[in-house]
Formats: structure tokens, sequence, C-alpha cells
């Protein structure tokens, strides 16, 4: 066939494109590996070219993987082609959440009968039997609080009280006995034994698939009389309207990664500007709350692979950072930044290595627990004991590094329900644990957008926010006990749908009657990130 | 390398095809090809490379000999030097494991793991083979130059996964070729076409049979489930060759070779050895032309005709992989055929064309799934669960599920599996080049961008 002189010149042009791509891309990508949030692993940098790279094969695989992972806009492209299978998918939504339930019961049931279902031929029927059974085996899933001390009739702080020296909290009554500070879980069973923990209801349809969600999975705020923490709470000390001292333009803060006595990498410059930029963001978080409202930020650093690398080989000493106190410095009363580098480093000092998954760059429950433990003790609220939770162990996928990592996700204290929120109040019922996953995706099921909420039914009358990346998913079912609801939002520009959640950031806050709000970022998405500096504040400020 | 890489479309390609369009002479033009095949083979086989020019320039020095040598028996065993070198090499790398363990163990030889064979091994073992018989048979194929034997061997286009390019073919195109415009459009036209065919297609058939099979694991085994799944895996294998072959064919017509078609929508036979006929021709041509004719193929009484057959699908099954099931897999097609030359000739002439279709692609699903399960005890069990064996329910309410899931995109392949381009007419389809210019356009952008998404998409192919 007679083929034009366009389609030869079309044909030409079109391999021109693709050649100064893969130069471009040679010259661009970046050298270094680096963590990927969407994808939950670490991609790919250059690699690296000697004999046994050369011979193995390696290098040249190693190359494949640098040239796509390196590719410009991946997570865009990524997401548009998902976009374009996703036009194939006809579920539903409500669909896709029975199935994923389904699933996860399946799973139980195996756990708790102790089989395996691969190549079972068992029908959905004989599972749905299977969980009933599970279930009826070991009733209660949720780990029960008790008081180890006599339950003192302190009540709750309402929403309005002030935590502050100068308040005088208006105490309401609560009706139910206060326990203590440090709750235990009764030790009825292992995690491995008695997995089924916190399902969360399924609504409607589901009811009839997987039947065995309701009995123990379907906690109402009212359901389970959980006595506040804030009983005992110390205020933290806060002065009266603090002035503020700008930080030079020449300022800047530090993440060190400490490698001697004299030797010290500096892992994250901080400009003023940019640090001055996320206190005003803070600021106007807190003006979002109520007057007793408090803001806290974390900035996590992520087990990049220098740092893990360090940890891994022993040759960590510690590392610092000057950005907190620099932060802090800009902020204005009751916004709180917390020092996560400082509170970890002694324990990775001393060698506590699980703080940080080995093929993942998240951080561990530990690691998350650490951090909260250090947040209540200053708030001097009660911190339940990191082995007083339940874990669901799973093993994360080896990512070729040749160690294993051990998932440990968290089943909350007490039922909680967990719903994904889309225009202000559509509910849909999400996971707390999702027992399918091998990797990070299992705490909290992964990132649900644009908004979720956890209703915890710990009578506490407090209701906080979360704003974080993945790094806030371990972080959060320790914070449940503390708030009867927990909501939580990623918003990062690739998450964040305004439209769809129904309405802006600060009428949402103020819709759901927020008390607290955390955020909780790693250093990939923290202070120094375009979604820090331009798409949360702007977001924020709506 | 694969074709369907970055390195390869955003790097290699180009650079080689414009190399190739910067040359006039032909001798240059093979130069640039035969360091861009080595490079390509050694990109992915780093020591094996040495290998395949060790054969060849052992192949070389025999049909040197059989060139030289009047005297047959001479010519015979240089014949017999050339076929056993790589073929011993085949069986050592890819059988051994399977086939020769204990001599191997009593040898004291490494016995390879599975998987470790060099790739395209069996695609380029077949080549040297064809380019000994065909010199032996003719000397005037005799390649004096061993550098240009090396390009017929290595030539990238189709080194590692076919088609199968019998050495009579082009070896006048290795010498003399010219390539216009229209050959470089069409070539293009033709690779993009295989890359969707491959990314678009293949891939996304290959998550659907991924998830079926995992559906099936978690709820159970059904016989809807059962079809569907060879229904899907047989969109997969069709579209993950074919594929491969479209992008051979259009790099070779970029680079002036014409190779033989090595598919012809399978899916539309209405016989066993029309599917034949029409499924992986290159292989199908190689072993009718270079073991069953010259084994007398059915000149020499039905029972020799049985035998040859019986041999030849053996070895059609072998070839594909060292496994039990590939074997039996070979043996199936071989009953099938038998049966439908000996038996059932004069029943399947009555019947409708038609009817005649849907049951050779029932029989090639089937097959096609005692391909996929290497593990003997779970073909039978999934072989069983197709027919309402062992009280398999006819459908699971998941399976819904799953076919909602992707939803359209198996008619859309299966679609594409037939002749739809046979419905126009030449002066239609020349009217419609611009826009197929463009949807192949479009075509390789949406690959381009599956593939960034994808860290490892290897051809199916790739392991025989």
């Amino acid at each position: 066939m007679k083929e034009g002189k366009g389609s030869f010149l079309a044909v030409l042009w079109w391999l021109l494109i693709c050649f100064c791509l893969g130069i471009l891309l040679i010259l661009l990508a970046p050298k270094e590996a680096r963590p990927s949030e969407q994808e939950n692993r670490m991609l790919s940098g250059a690699p690296e070219l000697n004999s046994q790279t050369f011979f193995d094969g390696t290098f040249f695989s190693g190359v494949e993987d640098y040239l796509s992972d390196g590719f410009f806009e991946r997570d865009q492209v990524i997401d548009c082609t998902d976009s374009i299978l996703s036009l194939f998918d006809l579920r539903t939504e409500e669909q896709k959440l029975i199935e994923k339930e389904a699933e996860t019961n399946r799973l139980l049931a195996d756990d708790a009968g102790g089989g395996t279902s691969a190549a079972s031929t068992e029908t959905v029927d004989n599972t749905a039997e299977k969980q009933v059974s599970a279930s009826t085996a070991t009733p209660i899933v949720t780990p029960v609080v008790t008081p180890t001390t006599p339950p003192t009739q302190t009540p709750a702080p309402t929403p309005t009280s002030t935590p502050t020296p100068t308040s005088t909290p208006t105490s309401t009554p609560t009706s139910t006995p206060t326990p203590t500070p440090t709750p235990t879980v009764a030790p009825t069973a292992t995690p491995e034994s008695t997995p089924a923990v916190q399902n969360t209801p399924v609504p409607t349809a589901t009811a009839t698939a997987t039947p065995t969600l309701t009995p123990t999975a379907a906690p109402t705020p009212t359901a389970t009389p959980i006595p506040t923490p804030y009983a005992t709470m110390t205020p933290m000390p806060t002065a009266t309207p603090k002035v503020i001292v700008p930080l030079g333009q020449d300022d800047e803060a530090y993440l060190y990664l400490i490698r001697s006595a004299e030797k010290r990498d500096e892992n994250y410059t901080y400009p003023a500007e940019k640090i001055i930029s996320f206190a005003n963001s803070l600021n106007h978080l807190k003006t979002l709350l109520p007057e007793d409202g408090e803001v806290h930020y974390l900035q996590v650093p992520v087990a990049a692979v220098g740092i893990r690398l360090c940890i891994r080989n022993s040759q960590f000493i510690g590392w610092e950072s000057t950005l907190e106190d620099a932060l802090q410095s800009q902020v204005v009363n009751n916004v709180y930044i917390h020092n996560v580098p400082a509170i970890l480093n002694d324990h990775l000092v001393s060698k506590e290595t699980d703080l940080y998954y080995f093929s993942d760059h998240h951080w561990s429950p530990k690691g998350a627990w650490y951090a909260l433990e250090a947040i209540m003790q200053a708030r001097g609220l009660p911190v339940v004991g990191y082995d007083e939770y339940q874990y669901q162990r799973k093993l994360m996928n080896d990512n070729g590094s040749g160690t294993d990592d051990w998932i440990e996700a968290m089943y909350p204290l007490a039922p909680v329900r967990s719903v994904v929120l889309k225009n202000l109040t559509d509910e849909y019922e999400s996971l707390l644990i999702d027992y399918r996953a091998k990797d990070y995706s299992a705490f909290l099921d992964g990132t649900k957008t644009p908004w979720r909420r956890f209703d915890t039914g710990y009578g506490t009358d407090r209701k906080a926010l979360v704003i974080c990346d993945s790094f806030g998913n371990a972080f959060v079912p320790y914070l449940l006990p503390y708030y009867d609801e927990v909501h939580m939002t990623d918003l990062r520009s690739s998450y964040y749908n305004e439209q769809e959640a129904g309405g802006t950031f600060s009428e949402l806050v103020k819709y759901h009657q927020i008390d607290d709000i955390y955020v909780v970022l790693s250093t990939s998405n923290g202070i120094n990130s375009p979604n820090s500096q331009e798409v949360f504040p702007e977001l924020i400020a709506r | 390398m694969v074709f369907s890489s970055l390195t390869y479309l955003l790097l290699f390609m180009p650079l080689v095809v414009a190399s190739t369009f910067a040359f006039k002479s032909v001798s240059w033009k093979n130069g640039v090809l035969l360091v861009a095949s080595v490079l390509f083979y050694g990109w992915g086989e780093p020591v094996w490379v040495y290998g395949l020019i060790f054969l060849t320039s052992l192949v070389w020095l025999c049909a040197t000999g059989m060139h030289r040598s009047q005297v047959k028996w001479k010519k015979q065993l240089c014949l017999a030097l050339a076929v056993i070198a790589p073929m011993s090499v085949l069986l050592y790398t890819k059988y051994g494991g399977f086939l020769f363990s204990p001599v191997l163990k009593w040898l004291g030889l490494p016995i390879p793991a599975p998987g470790e064979m060099p790739l395209g091994i069996s695609f380029f073992t077949f080549q040297i083979i064809t380019y000994a018989v065909d010199v032996y048979r003719d000397d005037r194929l005799y390649q004096k130059s061993p550098l240009k034997l090396l390009l017929y061997i290595s030539c990238f286009p189709q080194l590692v996964a076919g088609p199968i390019v019998c050495y009579r073919d082009i070896s006048d195109e290795i010498d003399q070729r010219h390539t216009t415009p229209d050959d470089f459009v069409a070539g293009m036209k033709r690779f993009a076409c295989g890359l969707g065919k491959k990314v678009l297609l293949a891939n996304v058939c290959g998550q659907m049979v991924e998830t079926v099979i995992a559906n099936q694991a978690q709820y159970g085994m059904s016989v809807a489930g059962g079809w569907y799944m060879a229904f899907v895996y047989s969109l997969q294998i069709y579209f993950d060759f074919s594929g491969y072959s479209d992008m051979a064919i259009g790099l070779g017509r970029i680079f002036g070779f014409h190779y033989a078609e090595n598919f012809n929508y399978p899916y539309i036979s209405t016989g066993i050895s029309e599917f034949w006929r029409r499924w992986h021709i290159s292989l199908g041509t190689f072993f009718r032309e270079y073991l069953y004719i010259p084994l007398g193929g059915n000149r020499r009484g039905k029972p020799r005709q049985f035998f040859n057959l019986l041999l030849v699908w053996s070895l059609t099954g072998l070839w594909h992989g060292a496994s039990m099931n590939f074997v039996l897999w070979g043996l199936y097609f071989f009953v099938l055929i038998a049966a439908e030359r000996f038996l059932l000739k004069p029943l399947l002439q009555k019947l409708p064309k038609l009817l005649k279709g849907i049951t050779t692609y029932i029989l090639v699903l089937v097959g096609w799934v005692i391909f996929y399960f290497t593990d003997t005890t779970q073909m039978l069990a999934y072989l069983g669960s197709l027919f309402g064996g062992g009280a398999v329910p006819l459908y699971t309410p998941q399976l819904w599920m799953v076919v909602c899931q992707y939803s359209v995109l198996p008619l859309i392949a299966l679609s594409a599996s037939f002749p739809i381009k046979n419905l126009f007419s030449e002066t239609a389809k020349q009217r419609l080049q611009p826009l197929v210019t463009l949807w192949l356009t479009l075509v390789f952008v949406l690959s381009v961008m599956m593939i960034i998404g994808q860290s490892y998409n290897p051809f199916i192919y790739f392991r025989f």
C-alpha cells in the first residue's frame, strides 16, 4: 500500500521525539534511589556499573528500572493509565468494597480456622458460615480496656474547655466510669489466633453477603463507654500572647545525620523563607479551631537509603534536627512542633532498628508509637503501652534487598468504625486493616480520599483531624483512644479533591467541629516540598 | 533487551534506525545492524553473546567444510556437527534439569536451573539448523562471510522470539536490499501495532487471567470461571506472541527484510490442522520441512505417517518448555490432528463451518489450559472443573465482579483477533490511512505510558 509523505514525516518526527525524550531521561532522571508514596516502594536510581553487575546482567535490568522509575511526571502518567483502565471497570465503589470485605472475611475465617483457602472449593456461603463460627468462637475481638486503678469519677471536659492554666474547664459529668490512664488489653488471645477485630460494618448490600461483619464490628460512638483520658490531662504550658520574632532571611535549619563525633551530614536544609511560610500555614490552622484547640506538627524522617543503611550497618550515631525549634519560634500559642528525630534518636542509637522497615521507606508502628507517647506525655495524658495493642502480622514483600519485613498493623483498643466521606456526608465503609495487604497499605487500608472519619466511641468529647501523608497511617490508630472522632485527610495535590470532599477545607473543619489538628508528614512531603509550600497553604486558606 | 522497554523504544530503536538510514551501502547497513544485534542480545545476556558468536563460527566452519568437500560422507559429517553442536547446547541449557539430570549428575556436570537458559536459544538454534541444512541441500546458499552469517542468526528483530526465519528466505536480502519510505512507514506502523497488541491487550489480558485465578483460589473453581480464564488466556498468549511477531516483521521491513507472516488469525480456524497452519507458522514450517518431510511425511503409509506426527507433535510440545505439561500439550494436539486426519475427516466435511469453528476454538481453549499449568495435578483439577467434574458449581457470584472489572476489554481483544480489516476495500483502506496513522500514534503513546508503570513485562515466548 502506498504510504503518504505526511505519514513518513510523522513517523520520522515521532522517532526524533522518542530519541530526545530518551536522552533527556538519561540526563535528568534522578540518579539516587528515592521513595515513592504512590507506589510504596523505592524507585530505582542509576545502576552501578562494575564487572560484577555487568556480567550478571543486573546493570542492564537496572537501567530499565532506572529509566522507567525516573520517567518525567511518572506518578501522573501512572494515574492517567489507571484512569483509562478504570473506564472499563463497571463495578461500583460499593461493589468493590463488598468484594474486599468478603475477602477479608475469608482471610479472617481461615486464620481462625487455621485452614488455607488456596484452591478451596467452598462457596462464599460456606466462607460466611466459617466466619460466623470464627466470630462465635472468639466473640471479643476488641481488646478490652481495663482499669488498673480504681475509676475516678473525673468528668470529661466539654469541647469548650481549655486546657490552659488560665482556663476553667466546664466539666460535664459523664455516666461512664472513668478508668485510668494505663489501660491494659485483656489477654484473651494472641493476634494470630484471634484476628477478628474491628471489622468495619458494611452497609446495606454487604450485610447479606458478609453477615459476619456486623456483630462485633459495628460500634457506634456511644456503644463503648470508655472513659476519657483528658480527665487527667496536664495542660501544656502556654504563655500569654506570644511575640514572634521572624527568622532572618539567611537563617536556615537542618536535619543532620551524625556519622561521627566530627562528621555530620546535612540531610535536609530548610531555608527561613520556607519555615516562615509553613509556620503561617500552621498558624492559620489554629485560627480554624476553638480557643482550646491545638495544632501539632510532626515531621518524620523517611528511612531514606542513606539513613537506613547507616542504621542497618550499625554506623548510626544519631541525627539531629534544628527545624523544630526554628519552626516553634514562628508559631502562635497552642501550636506545638514535635521533634520526631529527637524522639526517635535515643531508640535508634540503642539499636532499636525496627522503627523503620528495611524494604520500605515508612516508619513502623513502633516508631509512630514513640512519637505519640512523647506527644501525649507532654500533654499530660496517659499513654497506652505499645505492647497492649494487638497486632496483625504480615510479611512485607521482599523487594530484592534480601531481608523481609514484618508489618504489624495494630487493632484499635475498642471497636472503631471507619468511613470514607465524600460530598461532606456520603459515607462509605472502609477497612482499618487490610488483611490481604503485604505492604504498608495494611494500615487503615492505605490512604483514602478525600476525607476519612473514625468513630471511636471513647466519650472524650473531642474530635481531631489528622492531615498527613502515608506516615499518618501508622500513627492514627494510636491516636484513637483520645478522641470521639478522628478525621483524616491527605492534602497533597494528587490525593485531595475539594469538589469531591464537598466543601472548602475550612468549611469541613468547622462542619465536623474539629478540636485539634495533627499534621503528620514525612520529610519527603514536609516543609520543603511543593505540596507543603504551595498546595497546602492554598487549600487551607479557602 | 525487550521491544516493550523504554531503553529500546526511546534510545535503541531511534538510534539504530537513524544509523542504518545514514548509510546507503548495504555493507555498512549490515555492519550497523550486526553491531546493534550483538548489543541487543548482549544487553540481556552479556555472557551468552559469546556463546552465540561461538556457535555461529562453528556452523560457518561446518558449512565451509560442506561447501569445499565433494565427498558425501564428509558433507554429512559436517552437517551432523553443525546440527548436533547447537542442539547439545539447547538440550543442556533448556532440558538438562528436566530430562538428563541423572546423567549430568553422573558426569559431574552442573545441572542448569530452570529459567537460566540463554535468551532465545530455541529460536536461534533452529535458525542455525536451517542454515546448515539449507547449505547441505543447496550449495549455492553457502555464505562466504561469517559476519553475514552472524547477522542472519543474530539479527535483533527476530533473534529472541522469532519468527524462525529460514536462511534461504532472506539470503538474497542479506546481500542486496533497499528500503523505501513506504517500507519504513509500513514497518513502523506494524511495529506500533505489535507494541499495542503486547502492551495494551496481552498485558491487560494477563492481569485478567491473574484476577480470575486469584478469584477462583478465593471463592473456588466454577465451570464458567474455568472457561472464562481459558478464554482470556487464549487472548493473552495470542496477542503476546503475535504482537512480538508483528514488531519483528515491522522492524525487519524497516531494515529491508521481508519476513514471512507468523500468524494468520488462528482463532477463525475451522479445524485443528488449519489452526496450526495459522498459529506460529514459522515453527510449523520448520518442523514440516526439516523433520516431518525428511522422515517421510505422509508418503510412506499411514503407520509411518502416524509415527511421524507423534514425533513432530511431541517435539513441538517439548520445544515450548521443559515440563511435562508441554509434552502433554503437544500430545493433545497430536491426538486431535490424528483423529481429524484418520477418523473424523468425512464427518467434519459435512459439518457447517460455524460449528467447526466453535468446536475448534473450544478444543484450542482446552489446550491452553494444559499449556498454562505446569503443575500436572493443578492442571487436571482445572480441566475437570471445565466440565463440571468434582461437583464444581456452574458459576460463583464473585465471577461476575471479575467480568465487570474488565467489562468489554476481552470482547475488544477478541474482535481484534478477527480479520476485520479485510472487510474494507483497498480504496477504503487507502482513504483511511491518515486515521490509521493517527490511531497507531495514539496506541504507541498509550503503550509507552503503560510501560512506564510496569516494572517488568516479559514476553511469554521468551522462555521458549
